[in-house]
């Protein structure tokens, strides 16, 4: 469960926190572990990089906890840290691009079709894992956490075209991947 | 068309990966914790460290002001000189013996430390002869402008006489009676009564001079927090120079070789090896090369006994590291046995890692050799070894010194 508005318990967790108290540390890290730990998963190549991201995001949100601001939501500031801890994690990775052989990935989802198999969260995240960083990140910047081309081309340092291209990339590739993996999700059509 | 299938996809994960729960688990928790703990002591050691180099800087500050104190002072000898139990010029007066002229009186201090005698041409036609204490403070003028020959004019007849360097170690000068006796000759004659049986630099040099130490002892070396210390060994050079009244700065080599035992959680190797299971305890033997850089005040001070207290930072270097893993249950990184040896050389330094404090006695046997003891604390300001651990050690210092 986490802190979806800074109550008193919250603030006084937050302040314990600021006087590098250990046991509001723990509470706090106890509160923001599940969703945090779900972000690293889903910007981490794999489970051990999202340990490693949890870690240095949490360090960081313990470090820099003065800076929080209490008139703002705890959790947007927790998951910002986050995000830009998993980013500076593949920055090299993302910046560098990835080098595919785009035509085998180029799909587009022509028809409307519902997914005919219910998929779970590990076989999303799984997928979601095998997408190159660059592609990864902006996946999850576009599609999941909701920030536009334009915030994402700031934070990644990327050009706008660029992040355009990669979700696009991204989408294609994950349809091609379920359908490595029999995922019936409509029909899809290689683009000329 | 195109564009909703797309938003399909997003929905299709943002709905799935979105909202999740997953166990707390502790041991995550554990990692992090150290960290921040890592992170505190590397702030409390910067603390220290400025601390220390704060408190050294402000030893050799006072140092230096104490010094040049001094050698204001030695400039200042004349006025010493005047000050103890000469003639006064009141009693040259009354005695009738001497007749000083006043322009004298008026010559500016700064010439008086450059120039032996100010050639007089007054224009009195009795023999003018300058005061006794003009002469004594004339003399030893000379030898701090370091001039052997003075030229006296006296009215028609000009008498020219050299007066060698002469160095006094008596404040208590005799009386001359210059009317009585000839005025050629003086030089010599005083120079004669006044042998000096040790210069004022030679003095000094006997009261701070360079001691060069041989020291040996054993200290209790441990992993602070780790709750065990062991015995190990130093023997060592220690080169102490003098820069005021009391205050040494000191340098040496000390070669060591340290034990000590830990639980693994206290090691946090830059580099660790890859390891199907983590030790449970490492014992360590390091031979080290300890260089202190320290201050040194002597607080008290007797004919044969000095009382000092030092503070400085050490340099480590680590000449041998063998680290012993000891498993619980067996199995190691490296097979199945109980234990794994690492050992590293030449690897790891430290310069300025260790913050050193010590108090001393010493006992002057002669002139030349003391002896002394010297129980020190040495903490350290960053981790130390191949497992950056925090390694401190308390011990005690024997130490034969002799004075150069």
């Amino acid at each position: 469960m986490a802190i979806t508005e800074v109550d008193e318990k919250s603030i006084h967790i937050i302040k314990g926190c600021f006087d590098e108290d250990r046991r509001a540390q723990k509470d706090l890290y106890t509160i923001y572990y599940a969703m945090s730990l779900g972000i690293c998963l889903r910007y981490a190549n794999n489970r051990e990089d999202a340990l490693s991201i949890l870690n240095e995001g949490f360090f960081k949100v313990f470090k820099n906890i003065g800076k929080y601001d209490f008139q703002k939501p705890f959790s947007i500031w927790i998951k910002k840290i986050m995000t830009n801890t998993a980013i500076d994690f593949y920055r090299a990775k993302i910046k560098q691009g990835f080098l595919l052989d785009v035509s085998l990935y180029e799909h587009a989802i022509v028809e409307d079709d519902s997914i005919t198999q219910k998929l779970n969260y590990e076989d999303l995240l799984a997928m979601v894992q095998q997408l190159p960083p660059a592609y990864r990140t902006v996946f999850n910047l576009y599609a999941i956490d909701g920030y536009g081309h334009e915030e994402i081309s700031g934070m990644l340092g990327i050009a706008i075209g660029t992040s355009k291209s990669n979700l696009h990339k991204a989408r294609g590739r994950l349809v091609q991947i379920m359908e490595v993996q029999g995922v019936k999700f409509g029909k899809t059509q290689e683009k000329a | 068309m195109m564009e909703k299938d797309k938003n399909k996809i997003d929905e299709i994960f943002k709905d799935g990966l979105s909202d999740v729960y997953f166990e707390f688990d502790e041991s995550h928790w554990q990692n992090i914790e150290s960290r921040l703990n890592q992170s505190n002591r590397l702030k409390k050691r910067k603390i220290v460290l400025l601390i220390t180099l704060a408190t050294t800087v402000a030893a050799v500050l006072i140092a230096f002001f104490i010094w040049n104190d001094q050698l204001f002072k030695s400039n200042d000898v004349l006025n010493e000189i005047n000050e103890a139990n000469i003639l006064s010029e009141k009693e040259g007066l009354e005695n009738g013996t001497i007749h000083r002229q006043e322009n004298l009186r008026h010559e500016p201090e700064q010439d008086l430390g450059r120039v032996a005698f100010q050639p007089h041409t007054g224009m009195n036609s009795g023999l003018a002869v300058p005061s006794e204490n003009r002469i004594l403070q004339d003399i030893l003028l000379m030898q701090v402008a370091d001039i052997n020959l003075t030229r006296i004019q006296d009215g028609k007849q000009e008498t020219t006489f050299t007066i060698p360097r002469i160095e006094y170690s008596h404040r208590r000068l005799p009386s001359f009676n210059l009317k009585e006796e000839p005025i050629e000759g003086i030089g010599e004659r005083l120079a004669a009564v006044y042998q000096p049986k040790e210069t004022i630099g030679a003095m000094r040099k006997e009261e701070e001079r360079s001691v060069v130490s041989f020291l040996v002892g054993p200290d209790l070396t441990s992993v602070r927090g780790a709750g065990k210390s062991s015995l190990s060994e130093n023997v060592g050079l220690a080169y102490s120079y003098p820069l005021a009244k009391g205050f040494h700065v000191s340098v040496g080599a000390t070669y060591a070789k340290k034990n000590y035992k830990s639980a693994y959680k206290f090691y946090t190797p830059s580099n660790p090896p890859e390891m199907a299971q983590l030790p449970s305890n490492v014992s360590a033997v390091c031979d080290v090369l300890d260089v202190p850089l320290t201050a040194s005040y002597t607080v008290l001070k007797s004919k044969n006994v000095k009382f000092n207290v030092s503070a400085g930072l050490s340099s480590y270097f680590m000449l041998k590291e063998k680290y012993t893993f000891d498993y619980e249950g067996g199995g190691s990184y490296s097979g199945s046995q109980n234990s794994a040896v690492y050992e590293v050389n030449g690897e790891n330094q430290h310069i300025f890692g260790v913050a050193d404090f010590s108090v001393s006695i010493e006992k002057k046997i002669n002139d030349k050799i003391n002896i002394g003891v010297k129980p020190f604390v040495k903490m350290p300001l960053t981790g130390i070894g191949y497992g950056n651990v925090d390694l401190e050690s308390k011990g005690v210092a024997f130490t034969l010194g002799m004075s150069l």
